[in-house]
């Protein structure tokens, strides 16, 4: 007498088989459904089990395809290539010098890396003020080093601030009212870059 | 003039893909003021390497800027980021600084 029983060991009921073809008739929808979508990093971890099972291949780490992340960046570097391209055109124009090409793909190359630190600078200061979106005060402590740099972006940000509050004041009030306040704040923020800068 | 130094700047669009590109958590997001602060960073950067690629060249007396003179000043703009240079020249060109006083 076996310990199992006089069962055989390869008889199956009928309803776990057909649990077993529902399962895979799932996993094989899953295969077919599921494989073409590039974004993994959101799936539970069951359904990464599943799709495994399915034979779909679940990376945590990317989120996107290897292939379309490499189109995605050479599309942005494309986009910072153009704009530099639009630059030299200027600085040709005020220096009266001609750039080459190859300068010009050098200097877009690495505005490019340069953004690389850019990021991981602001992302790690608006961490560590437990914020999740970049701020014009982590745009300024990256820029804290250089006194000009850094007296060019308060500048900057004092301006934008400015035209914000002017927007504002102009919904509260009637646009004739608005268009005289418009006037004198331009003025005064004229005024103020001059003050700073001297 | 003025709308000639200040005409070519970056999409808003561009830096913000940029920076998500960059970032290691995907739901950090940047604020508007601080995009058009970050693409004028850039700006400054690019004018900033051009301009002194284009005094290297003009020292050594060529017209042609190549990707030597480049290489040249690359060191130095990035450790010294002083962009004193490209600062005053813009603030020149925007007529706000006199001249004579620098």
């Amino acid at each position: 007498m076996s310990l199992y029983g006089t069962r055989k060991p390869r008889e199956i009921s009928r309803g776990s088989r057909r649990c077993i073809v529902f399962l895979r008739r799932v996993c094989v929808c899953l295969y077919f459904v599921a494989r073409p979508f590039v974004f993994y990093e959101n799936f539970s971890p069951i359904s990464c089990i599943i799709l495994n099972f399915a034979g779909t291949e679940v990376r945590q780490t990317v989120s996107m395809d290897e292939e379309e992340r490499t189109a995605y960046i050479q599309r942005l570097k494309a986009a910072v290539h153009y704009t530099t391209g639009l630059i030299c055109r200027q600085m040709e124009e005020e220096k009266e010098v001609q750039f080459t090409r190859q300068t010009i793909a050098a200097i877009a190359e690495t505005a490019f890396k340069q953004c690389e630190i850019f990021a991981e600078d602001l992302e790690l200061f608006s961490r560590h003020a437990k914020r999740s979106t970049v701020n014009v005060d982590d745009v300024k402590i990256t820029v804290r080093r250089s006194k000009p740099l850094c007296d060019f972006i308060c500048q900057k940000s004092e301006e934008l601030a400015a035209g914000q509050q002017e927007k504002k004041e102009k919904k509260k009030k009637t646009t004739g009212k608005g268009k005289k306040r418009k006037v004198h704040i331009e003025s005064d923020v004229s005024e103020s870059e001059d003050s700073n800068m001297l | 003039m003025e709308e000639k130094a200040t005409s070519a700047t970056f999409k808003k669009e561009t830096v913000q893909r940029l920076m998500s590109l960059h970032f290691k958590d995907e739901k950090t997001k940047v604020s508007n003021d601080a995009l058009i602060l970050i693409s004028e960073l850039l700006k400054l950067f690019i004018m900033e390497a051009a301009a002194r690629s284009a005094k290297q060249a003009k020292t050594e007396e060529n017209e042609l800027v190549s990707i030597d003179h480049f290489e040249k000043i690359l060191p130095q703009l990035y450790l010294t980021p002083s962009y004193t240079f490209i600062v005053r020249a813009s603030l020149i060109y925007d007529g706000v600084f006199d001249q004579k006083k620098i």
